[in-house]
């Protein structure tokens, strides 16, 4: 018998394994049955459900699988690593900060805050000039800017943090 | 009968207008630039050519190569498909230049409706409704600002040689209009060398209905009905179907007519699409612009029209008369479109790349599909994140709409993020489902939800398939790693590192 927390979309999962019964949050799923098909495609069994399963590893915890049309970016863990995990969180400080970072590799045309000024989730934060569309990028938050690390007509990779709100 | 046609394109289109070739017994040759070396369309055209590097500037949008490689290769025609050089009237002129047959209209009629304030004077001029506003380029930003004030705000300021939805703004008030002209004027000149925008008067929740209309080189043209496309985000399409359930048989009547009359007004030869604004309580309708070009959406027509449209453009390229009479033209079923994207709802909508590690796509009666990607295809952020069409055909709307989403549900695609998920989410919509909806669906009620809220009933439905085998998976993995554990010596760094 093993136990993990598995984590979707920020909600979190108690799951306990244990020859062909799974309990996921204390209910119990019998007949639970997995084959792998190749390195890309799972079969699962459960309640008299069948799924064929897109899958994509991406490391010893992380998990992309696509089911009847959805993607559900997975993680699971053991009950230590979650432990552990949380004591690293705990340790770097309760961290408030939000990085707003380019969704996609492109040019930033205009920067429309500056450090310090306040903002409400909405906000136009940056334009991003990419595929020769601009892109208002909006704040998802309230806060306050805290740094700006991108200069205007600068390029920027997709992902690169361009303005950190606190 | 042409004997080879260079198709000038890549993608789910390429692969489209080989399929016609095939059937017609025309051999097709593809060009493919340096990052689609492996892509589908290569694969499935009798030859292939490599013309340059993965920039579509240094490929698919390089005339002289294009134009130089068909001379060598003795094709007597290029099909543009739609995108890329489709609707460069230059591009027209130089293949003719060089004696090869342009599949598609003559480069006068692009130029006349490619530039919009000259194709809203000709549709004026001819009789057919077009939306209030300037038929001539603004001249400056004072123009702006004077004509504004005399048709009243809202606005929309558009690209003078715009399409897609670039070089495009809404403007609110007074206030907006200078950022909003700079801004149009400047995504104009970079997305189309020119940047010269004019104005509409904002039209309050319109839906876009639009027109397949066909034409030979003898002066016959006919329609094959209309289209609605009005689910859209930023001006792109992403779900189309036919007939539209919004207009009734009154004016399907006059729409089609119109669409008619515009194609005549510029001598219109082989394919293209008459583009409608429809104000659902007044019932009126103005022209918005002629593409001239085979359209992304062109299946749902020939599924209810049961007519080939890419096979009859190629026949009236080779100077054939239309094959049908509008007597013989009419509406069956119900078929809808939805686009599948490779792109990340939750993100902004960006763009999403890799490679293609599973895909399998959905087969029964009544389900098309038209993909430009094949298994273990690349993504990649030089084209069109568009992968796949899927369209579906059904005898009425509702069942079509069933069908669709089986379809979604079947259409397996893993390494890249895609917009199945929204597509489900939209075809459950009450305003979809009552087709209710206008061109601004997505952005009232999508945009309210996002980034994540929109999800979360959807993905409720499976959670626990996802959350199990994530377990199994991770389980499976620890039992891997101590067996691996154990072909080490029992050193505990090693031990630590696996772990």
């Amino acid at each position: 018998m093993s136990d993990y927390v598995v984590t979707f979309n920020g909600r979190k999962f108690s799951v306990s394994l244990n020859n062909g019964d799974i309990e996921i949050d204390g209910k119990k799923i019998s007949g639970v049955s997995h084959s792998k098909i190749n390195g890309n495609l799972n079969l699962l069994k459960m309640d008299n459900f069948t799924f064929e399963i897109p899958t994509i590893v991406k490391d010893k915890s992380n998990f992309t699988f696509v089911i009847n049309g959805l993607k559900y970016d997975v993680t699971a863990r053991t009950k230590l690593e979650e432990k552990a995990r949380e004591v690293m969180k705990n340790r770097a400080g309760a961290d408030s900060e939000l990085q707003v970072k380019a969704p996609m590799p492109g040019l930033i045309l205009s920067i429309k805050k500056n450090i310090g000024d306040e903002i409400h989730s909405g906000d136009s934060l940056f334009v991003l000039e990419a595929m020769k569309m601009e892109n208002e990028i909006r704040a998802t938050k309230d806060g306050k800017i805290k740094k700006i690390l991108v200069k205007e007509g600068q390029s920027v990779e997709k992902n690169q943090v361009v303005l950190i709100v606190e | 009968m042409l004997k080879k046609i260079l198709i000038a394109n890549r993608g789910e289109i390429a692969v489209r207008i080989i399929k016609a070739c095939k059937e017609l017994g025309v051999k097709s040759a593809a060009v493919y630039s340096k990052a689609d070396g492996k892509s589908l369309h290569v694969k499935l055209a009798d030859e292939a050519y490599e013309i340059g590097e993965a920039e579509a500037a240094k490929s698919y949008l390089d005339m002289n190569k294009i134009i130089s490689v068909a001379k060598e290769i003795g094709a007597d025609a290029i099909h543009p498909g739609y995108g890329f050089l489709a609707e460069n009237a230059d591009f027209i002129e130089q293949v003719e230049a060089n004696g090869i047959k342009f599949i598609g209209p003559s480069a006068e009629a692009v130029k006349l409706m490619g530039e919009k304030t000259s194709a809203r004077r000709l549709m004026e001029n001819s009789g057919v409704p077009i939306v209030p506003g300037t038929i001539h380029p603004l001249k400056s930003y004072e123009e702006a600002v004077e004509f504004a004030g005399k048709i009243g705000y809202p606005i929309m300021l558009k690209a003078a040689a715009g399409g897609g939805g670039k070089g495009m703004r809404k403007v609110d008030s007074p206030d907006e209009l200078k950022s909003a002209f700079e801004r149009a004027s400047n995504e104009a000149l970079k997305a189309f060398g020119n940047a010269d925008v004019y104005i509409e008067k904002f039209i309050e929740n319109p839906k876009h209905i639009e027109v397949q209309v066909l034409a030979d080189e003898y002066g016959n043209t006919i329609h094959l009905y209309e289209r609605e496309c009005s689910v859209q985000r930023r001006h792109q399409k992403i779900i189309e179907e036919s007939p539209s359930p919004s207009i009734d048989d009154e004016t399907r009547e006059k729409i089609t007519s119109a669409a008619v009359k515009a194609a005549t007004a510029v001598g219109y030869k082989n394919a293209s699409t008459v583009e409608f604004l429809y104000d659902t309580v007044s019932k009126d309708f103005y022209f918005l612009e002629m593409n001239t070009r085979l359209q992304v959406e062109h299946p749902v027509t020939e599924l209810v029209t049961r007519f080939d449209i890419v096979k009859e453009q190629i026949k009236i390229a080779s100077g054939e008369k239309l094959s049908v009479s509008q007597e013989e033209i009419s509406q069956h079923g119900h078929a809808i479109e939805c686009r599948v994207y490779a792109e990340d709802t939750t993100n902004n909508f960006a763009p999403s790349i890799g490679k293609i590690l599973h895909h399998k796509i959905p087969v029964g009666p009544g389900i098309r599909v038209d993909t430009g990607i094949d298994l273990h295809s690349e993504v990649s952020v030089y084209y069109d994140p568009m992968l796949t069409k899927l369209i579906v055909w059904d005898a009425s709307r509702e069942e079509a709409i069933v069908r669709m989403q089986e379809a979604l549900k079947n259409y397996h695609i893993a390494g890249v993020t895609t917009n199945i998920d929204l597509l489900l989410w939209v075809l459950n919509h009450p305003k979809f489902r009552d087709a209710s909806f206008t061109i601004n669906f997505i952005a009232e009620e999508l945009q309210p939800l996002l980034p994540e809220k929109w999800k979360k009933e959807l993905y409720d439905e499976y959670v626990e398939a996802a959350v199990a085998l994530a377990a199994i998976l991770k389980e499976e993995k620890r039992h891997l790693s101590v067996s691996q554990n154990k072909t080490f010596t029992s050193n505990s760094w090693e031990l630590m590192k696996y772990e």
